[in-house]
């Protein structure tokens, strides 16, 4: 019985010790400045308007853009050191004008976290279909297996050379014309994207 | 105790208080006639061949075709109800993903066939009492007969979208034209 009052004692006083640990409480503004304007870099000025896009048929439609917001907490978090840190969502939203689907991105940073540096791409079908990929900025990978995400240095798009584009490939799925790969450049937004037929839709810089 | 007694009727006083004990009466039935669901002659399961007008063929697929009833009013204690029917016929495209949903609503005063295109972002609207625009016209070397000229219910300037359809009530949907002109047009 002493042999039990005393593992849980124990038990307890590790439990109280790790809740309680100084080690991880100031937080690294430095690498949290550095995250941030990673991140940002990554924003789509709403202001840059429609663009045209034009498919692999030869069919041209307007990618238009169809929402955007921004929220900006100053003081999300405060450490014991006194340093306070912010937080951002920026989000844009573009829709394909002759398709049934559209395109969501955030780009979130937050100082709760070093992985709360992140590119959120959704894509929402007519149908009520969903799907999503998470380009972590701190580890500079794809947040799961919904798609594999890595940055090409540069891609070229209808005789445009675009600098730093994701470049996501989902997972397949079962949704009808299903965008299987999106290609995003920096400060620019979407520049292609294809379904799962194959079929390329490109926009004009 | 006695507090439990003082509660008891107020309790047996809310229950019923919400009940209604007359009984919901139908009061009128607008269904579809058979003339009314041959405007629209899409059947489900069948595929149309339409062309672009750089000759890039994109399937039209009728994914739906169904008459569901609907029931209007009714909502307070013994007021009647009307009960409708409403038909709606959904084809759709893979590339470009783009879907048409066409109805016909008998609880609307006006006999109107809606065309909207993906998820009502454009919305067109036929009255079928009208004569059609067009007792015969020519669209790409084929001669139809009795079609209506369907514009878009309002404009949005810049944006690459279906403007107007052309429509009758053998071939459906003939040809759809953009706003930047191209058109996509049913292929025979």
């Amino acid at each position: 019985m002493k042999q039990l009052l005393l593992k849980i004692s124990l038990l307890l006083l590790v439990l109280f010790h790790s809740a309680c640990s100084d080690d991880d409480d100031c937080l690294n503004i430095e690498h949290l400045d550095q995250l941030s304007a990673t991140a940002k870099q990554w924003y789509v000025d709403p202001a840059l308007g429609n663009r045209d896009l034009i498919d692999s048929n030869g069919i041209t439609q307007t990618l238009v853009v169809a929402h955007s917001d921004e929220y900006i907490v100053p003081d999300a978090v405060e450490d014991d050191c006194g340093n306070i840190y912010g937080s951002f969502d920026y989000s844009v939203s573009f829709m394909p004008s002759l398709s049934a689907f559209s395109f969501n991105i955030k780009i979130h940073g937050s100082g709760i976290s070093e992985d709360d540096f992140y590119l959120l791409m959704n894509i929402y079908y007519a149908n009520g279909a969903e799907k999503k990929a998470r380009y972590d900025f701190n580890t500079r990978k794809s947040h799961d297996n919904q798609a594999q995400i890595s940055i090409l240095n540069e891609w070229q798009v209808l005789n445009h050379t675009y600098q730093n584009v994701m470049e996501i490939k989902f997972t397949p799925t079962q949704i009808p014309s299903d965008i299987q790969k999106i290609y995003y450049a920096q400060s620019f937004g979407i520049v292609e994207y294809i379904d799962n037929s194959g079929v390329s839709y490109q926009v004009e810089y | 105790m006695m507090k439990r007694f003082l509660f008891l009727p107020a309790i047996i006083i809310l229950l019923f208080s919400s009940c209604c004990n007359k009984q919901q009466v139908e009061i009128d039935r607008m269904l579809l006639s058979e003339s009314d669901k041959a405007w629209i002659p899409y059947q489900k399961g069948e595929t149309y061949l339409f062309e672009y007008s750089n000759g890039t063929e994109l399937n039209f697929h009728v994914d739906q075709r169904e008459i569901n009833q609907a029931i209007m009013g009714g909502e307070d204690c013994g007021e009647g109800y009307i009960t409708y029917e409403k038909m709606n016929v959904l084809i759709s495209s893979q590339t470009p993903s783009m879907f048409f949903t066409l109805s016909i609503d008998a609880s609307v005063p006006e006999p109107l066939l809606g065309i909207s295109f993906n998820s009502n972002q454009t919305y067109f609207i036929l009255n079928r009492d009208l004569p059609p625009d067009y007792t015969s016209i020519d669209i790409n070397g084929h001669t139809y007969q009795n079609v209506y000229m369907l514009e878009k219910y309002e404009n949005s300037s810049n944006i690459i979208e279906p403007e107007i359809i052309f429509y009758n009530k053998t071939e459906g949907i003939i040809q759809i034209k953009l706003t930047d002109n191209e058109t996509i047009t049913l292929k025979n």
